[in-house]
């Protein structure tokens, strides 16, 4: 395609994340929080289950 | 509605669009136009994604089946933090290296021509058929509210969202998203606020969470496996998983969004601020509908939330006897709900939940159809103050354009890509796939109208979209996933896997009672399993002859 394409330039940019160093840190620490939110929710719903 | 409320609504709907408008009036190159020159920051990318898939149906539905079913149907969205882990860590680099304007072409570059032409082939099919599900199910509901023609409804949906879109490109859905998920939040919040002022006086907060548990709605999660309930945490991470995995990873809607990222780094944040966002949001919106259940425990609501189903419910000889009952089992509920906050057994209550329930099925037979998708737009429009009404029916309107936006947006980038350019004019200048782009989103549009104009009844409207979802994104996902980790298949192998995954899963549909979140798992599997066998027999006719 003659588009001139500013993305057939662009460099490609892998920064690090703004937390935690790493992406894979950032990953786990998500993967754990989705782990704690579940165990909330567990712990609601036994709560109040009739 | 009053006059103030309709000031607000079209107030609402003249500034969402004046400023998606404005924000894209830039988009003047193919690149502008489909990828806003790569320069979204990561907050608009995570907002739009996320307003994308919070359509109108997320909010007419998903409240209504809190309100009849409970809050189970957060475990939907369990798999979602862990398919944008994954995805960040592979799709969102790989799709960024390649340069690639959707995720189709770079099946061409890792496997060929005819593989990359049957997935584009399933992704209109299947996005086609969304889009105008997407635009006809929020459409039915409010064409009932605001008292206009069906069809006049999703003519003026569909004509904005086609002005916007085809004027403004990717960069006036994205930053129009941005607006409407501030507002939407803003707007829940404030049902939320009311439904729990507006209990008596001598019901406390706490006490309406006793009422819902009670009632069995504050049921968010059940641990029990079973292959045939669709709503369950395994099915939520496994099923669901590979559902969102899909979704986000081979869907040009989505990765359209986070391709418009400036780095590879704020495309990962996008995603993962819906991966934290995502859940919480879910539950509180579950949460609002068992609070509206908690609301008329204490204030009848009408026998048929479907204002025109109870009109013709009325005129049956059976309704008076119905609305006997009906009447009956809510003041025995009532009461019972009373000696529950005061330490009372639940059985009693319990008891007449049942009764108001078998009352309104018998009423919901007679008018054939469920009212699920009523019950809190007949909240908003009763019980909230002026005004907010219109401000809250304006944003379940625009939040169907929004998702409808990003449908159509989509379809025309891979008709333009895929299609047009791949196989009928691959050279031409800016101007030319500019124009072979808006002239595109303009006949995407308009199908959705014409498709909305002849969808058939739909149930609880969010299960219809992802029905349709799961039937094709288990064999797209599958082929992705040769395409990333399983270099030694090749593009025969991937091609006859995906027809393989899809007749598997049509299968499974058909002859099975298996929850359709599964078909996702199902598609997935016996794509990567025909796509190995076909390229190890491959390689072994090649040894031996």
């Amino acid at each position: 395609m003659t588009t001139g394409d500013p993305r057939e330039d662009k460099p490609i940019l892998d920064e690090p994340p703004p937390l935690l160093g790493t992406w894979p840190k950032v990953y786990w620490f998500v993967l754990a929080y989705l782990a704690v939110v579940i165990f909330l929710f567990w712990l609601f719903t036994s709560h109040y289950a009739p | 509605m009053t006059t103030l409320d309709w000031v607000v609504l079209f107030g609402w709907l003249i500034f969402l669009v004046s400023y998606g408008l404005w924000r894209g009036r830039d988009s003047s190159s193919v690149n502008q136009f489909l990828l806003a020159g790569k320069t979204m920051p990561w907050y608009a990318m995570g907002l739009s994604i996320m307003a994308t898939q919070a359509s109108a149906i997320t909010f007419i539905s998903t409240t209504g089946q809190a309100y009849v079913d409970g809050m189970r149907f957060v475990q939907f969205y369990f798999g979602l933090p862990l398919a944008m882990v994954i995805l960040s860590a592979t799709a969102v680099p790989i799709f960024h290296r390649a340069k690639v304007y959707t995720a189709y072409e770079y099946l061409e570059q890792r496997f060929d021509a005819k593989t990359r032409s049957l997935v584009t082939l399933v992704f209109l099919i299947q996005r086609g058929l969304g889009a105008g599900i997407a635009l006809a199910a929020p459409a039915i509901v409010l064409s009932v509210i605001l008292g206009w023609s069906f069809h006049v409804t999703t003519i003026v949906m569909g004509g904005l969202v086609i002005f916007y879109t085809t004027t403004g490109g990717i960069k006036a859905v994205t930053w129009a998203d941005v607006q409407q998920m501030v507002v939407i939040m803003a707007a829940l919040l404030m049902a939320f606020f009311i439904a729990i002022w507006k209990l008596p006086s001598d019901v406390s907060f706490f006490d309406a969470m006793k009422l819902a548990g009670a009632a069995g709605r504050l049921n968010a999660v059940d641990t029990q496996f079973d292959w045939t309930n669709r709503y369950n945490l395994w099915s939520g991470l496994i099923g669901s998983g590979f559902l969102m995995l899909a979704y986000f990873g081979t869907d040009q809607s989505q990765v359209q969004r986070y391709l418009t990222g400036r780095s590879i780094g704020q495309s990962r944040l996008g995603l993962l601020f819906n991966a934290v966002a995502k859940v919480p949001v879910q539950f509180f919106i579950l949460f609002i509908g068992a609070m509206v259940f908690v609301f008329f425990l204490f204030v009848q609501p009408p026998l048929l939330f479907h204002p025109l189903d109870m009109e013709r419910v009325r005129t049956a000889p059976e309704y008076t006897q119905i609305e006997a009952r009906y009447n009956q089992a809510f003041e025995q509920r009532q009461a019972a709900a009373r000696r529950v906050i005061q330490g009372g057994a639940i059985d009693e209550f319990r008891a007449a939940q049942k009764d108001v329930d078998a009352a309104r099925a018998e009423a919901q037979r007679l008018a054939g159809e469920n009212d699920t998708n009523y019950i809190f737009l007949s909240f908003v429009t009763h019980y909230l103050p002026r005004g907010i009404v219109g401000l809250i029916i304006g944003v379940i309107f625009t939040a169907a354009m929004s998702a409808s936006s990003g449908e159509i947006n989509s379809l025309a980038t891979v008709t333009m890509v895929d299609v047009y350019k791949r196989h009928f004019h691959r050279e031409g200048t800016d101007r030319h796939f500019l124009l072979v782009s808006r002239v595109a989103t303009v006949f995407w549009g308009c199908y959705a109208i014409a498709f909305a104009n002849f969808a058939p009844g739909f149930g609880a409207l969010i299960e219809a979209v992802n029905q349709v979802g799961s039937l094709f994104y288990g064999s797209m996902l599958g082929v992705f996933v040769l395409a990333f980790f399983v270099k030694r298949v090749g593009g025969t192998g991937a091609f006859w896997g995906v027809l393989l995954g899809q007749a598997a899963i049509f299968a499974v549909a058909r002859f099975t009672p298996i929850a359709y979140l599964w078909y996702n798992v199902v598609g997935c599997l016996v794509v990567v399993a025909a796509g190995l066998a076909i390229s190890a027999g491959q390689r072994r006719g090649t040894l031996y002859t």
